[in-house]
């Protein structure tokens, strides 16, 4: 059924492939800190997507987000403490580089989740086509779900 | 060169009346430009409550004006201007206009009430009041 997800914060490459042999069967969410994690990462098959924030915003050059379109690796924004800079950076290279970016609420209550409605009137508030938030939101997870299931 | 001024104010004058007079019996044909954006501006943004607490109609108003502030600042606030028309079981009608409700419903999830546990859900957007409260059930 149900897959569990994991989210850490590497610091390196080292400290990805260690976990990444005490935890073979999880949906493997990283957030790099480091060129040499996000690249380890990007191209690693087992990492499920990359997490961008505003810590890690400036390691997105356009040589990364190339490799990240070559590895079709989806990326994700946490909505929990949005930033609107990074959601803007995110509609923008979703247009050419990225091409699943995740949305999710990350959500610890019941009451910090995001509906997809207003996740969708959130993207088209910045600057994103509707068509596309659309296809952001509803069809994203589910190439991230149906590509996992194939491992 | 008073005389030429007086030339040109009766030359201007027999114009103008010329203008009027034809804008009356219609031969110049003028035609009145409707802003089509004006028409029907009225949006009513319908939402569930997801709540175990009790909320009251002002407290959920000024959570939701407060979470548009957040989001889109007071010049969006003034814009939407979102207000809550009624309650009625789990489920609530916002008014806003045309130009603001996208920002109403991006940022119902940021609308937070005071020491209680609480989620609006969007679930429509109607253009009018009746067709809305006819979607939550009233008749």
């Amino acid at each position: 059924m149900g897959q569990k997800r994991i989210t850490i914060i590497a610091k390196n490459s080292k400290s990805i492939t260690n976990f990444l042999k005490t935890n073979p069967k999880a949906l493997v969410f990283i957030k790099p800190l480091s060129i040499d994690a996000l690249k380890y990462a990007i191209i690693n098959d087992k990492v499920s997507s990359i997490i961008l924030s505003s810590d890690n915003l400036h390691l997105f050059k356009k040589t990364m987000l190339s490799l990240i379109r070559q590895y079709d690796k989806p990326v994700e924004v946490q909505l929990h403490n949005f930033n609107s800079f990074v959601l803007r950076k995110i509609i923008t290279w979703s247009y050419r580089w990225v091409m699943y970016p995740l949305f999710s609420s990350c959500a610890n209550n019941f009451d910090e989740i995001w509906p997809p409605l207003a996740k969708i009137d959130l993207l088209v508030t910045h600057g994103a086509d509707e068509e596309e938030a659309i296809k952001w939101i509803y069809f994203s997870p589910q190439k991230l779900i149906s590509k996992d299931e194939h491992f | 060169m008073n005389i030429f001024n007086l030339i040109v104010i009766l030359w201007l004058f027999t114009l103008t009346v010329a203008v009027i007079l034809s804008y009356r019996t219609k031969i110049i044909y003028i035609k009145k430009i409707k802003n089509k954006r004006d028409i029907r501006a009225k949006r009513y943004v319908i939402f569930d409550i997801i709540s175990q607490d009790n909320i009251e109609q002002k407290e959920i108003e000024e959570s939701i004006r407060n979470a548009v502030k957040e989001l889109g600042g007071k010049l969006w606030l003034e814009i939407a201007n979102p207000k809550v028309i009624m309650i009625y079981q789990n489920h609530g009608i916002v008014s806003t206009n045309r130009s603001g409700y996208k920002i109403l419903i991006a940022s119902l999830p940021l609308a937070k009430v005071q020491n209680k546990h609480v989620l609006f859900v969007p679930r429509r957007t109607t253009g009018s009041l009746k067709r809305a409260k006819k979607l939550i059930g009233i008749k």
